[in-house]
């Protein structure tokens, strides 16, 4: 590894504003990849569905599941959504990193959007916020309030640190994972690659391999922390907004 | 380009606060996209599907419904008709019946009426062929008595023995 973003910048005031361009690459193809897909899978929709309508209808209803574990479908019903479009990106950056990387002398310019924390913790800022705002908007200021005192009012400051905590928790995790099992990678390549940049026969054929398994396993790590971020971005979102609470 | 350098040497330090908000908002608009163009169909033809499914099952328990009512108002009609014929057959025949009884009645009076007056048209004939015997017996006694008048009788018995004989084989013819 070792490799940097390109970065660029924009300036406000007295504040420069960073961002990779790699980040507008990966991002963009994540989402054109999505959209390709979803819109492709939601094509001639029948009332007697067939082949891939089956398999989005599928889909839909495994989403569904998600959400209806974690809050009544009353409350969930309009995070449906969401809960498809952020399983399907997380899953899609998750897997696109693992045929190849683009790197260029210093940089890198392909990855999986996930392999970087600013993606990931952009998208757990979004969910907790998202959390927030819908526990006002569905039970009051008031009542929402209320929650960080229970049981009792000396844990308010660890109710507080709580939220903070599932951000960074709920970002990091996926993160950690698709950023490992990228380093990996990397490592499992450096064997076959002489440090001048050139293929070492013997460390190729050593490389082939655990290059199998490792991606193999990145691949069901890929659906299964994608899994993982959906439900427990409903699990929090459903915490606050759900009715019982 | 001095900033630019430092940014691209400071990459890796500098918070890429810009990557947070390219992401999210490229988030954002995917979703709006995809609830546009993709889940909002195909949401809607499931809710759509649902609806179809429910209204079937009503439509289904509906029409079973029906058929029964309708079942057993075929069954009443039928019991109904079926009484009703068997009335029918019961008042014709009682009709039959006495229309039976009356032919027979009439006939039998109408028979007697015959017989009253066939008795009564043998009895006219016969007090008819009564009286015409009587006239001719009369005539026939005159004749003879005028014929015996007129002939002379006296002393010969013979003579008067064929006469009366004549007269009665006469009479006997003419009966």
């Amino acid at each position: 590894m070792g490799h940097e973003f390109p970065t660029y910048s924009l300036q406000l005031g007295d504040y420069t504003l960073y961002g990779s361009w790699t980040n507008v690459i990966t991002v963009l193809i994540a989402s054109l990849l999505v959209f390709t897909f979803a819109v492709w899978g939601t094509r001639r929709l029948a009332m007697k569905p067939t082949g891939k309508q089956n398999f989005m209808e599928f889909f839909a209803e495994f989403v569904r599941g998600v959400i209806s574990s974690a809050m009544d479908w009353k409350t969930g019903g309009r995070f449906i959504s969401f809960g498809m479009t952020l399983i399907l990106f997380i899953l899609f950056s998750n897997l696109m990193g693992l045929p190849f990387n683009v790197i260029s002398g210093h940089y890198l310019w392909f990855n999986s959007p996930t392999a970087d924390p600013y993606v990931t913790l952009a998208l757990s800022t979004l969910v907790v916020a998202m959390s927030h705002y819908y526990g006002v908007k569905l039970h009051g200021l008031k009542h929402y309030s209320a929650e960080y005192v229970k049981p009792v009012w000396f844990l308010l400051p660890i109710k507080l640190i709580e939220e903070f905590a599932n951000t960074l928790t709920l970002g990091l995790r996926l993160y950690g994972n698709i950023f490992a099992g990228e380093i990996m990678i990397t490592i499992i390549l450096g064997l076959a690659i002489t440090a001048q940049g050139a293929l070492n026969p013997l460390g190729a054929v050593f490389a082939i391999f655990p290059m199998i398994l490792w991606q193999g396993f990145s691949i069901f790590i890929g659906v299964i922390q994608s899994y993982i971020f959906l439900t427990l971005a409903m699990v929090y979102i459903g915490h606050k907004a759900s009715a019982e609470h | 380009m001095d900033t630019m350098m430092i940014a691209a040497g400071a990459g890796g330090e500098g918070l890429r606060i810009l990557d947070m908000i390219f992401t999210l908002f490229t988030f954002l608009v995917l979703l709006a996209l995809l609830k546009k163009f993709a889940w909002g169909p195909l949401l809607g033809m499931m809710r759509q599907r649902e609806e179809y499914v429910a209204n079937e099952i009503e439509l289904a328990e509906k029409s079973r419904k029906d058929a029964e009512t309708y079942v057993v108002e075929q069954r009443e009609a039928l019991s109904a008709a079926r009484t009703e014929s068997k009335e029918m057959l019961d008042s014709s025949r009682r009709q039959a019946e006495a229309e039976q009884a009356r032919l027979v009645e009439q006939a039998r009076l109408e028979a007697e009426q015959i017989k009253i007056e066939a008795e009564k048209a043998i009895e006219r004939e016969r007090e008819l062929a009564k009286q015409s015997l009587q006239t001719e017996v009369v005539t026939q006694a005159l004749s003879a008595a005028r014929h015996v008048l007129r002939s002379d009788l006296k002393g010969d018995e013979a003579k008067q023995r064929a006469l009366v004989t004549d007269f009665l084989s006469k009479a006997k013819g003419a009966n």
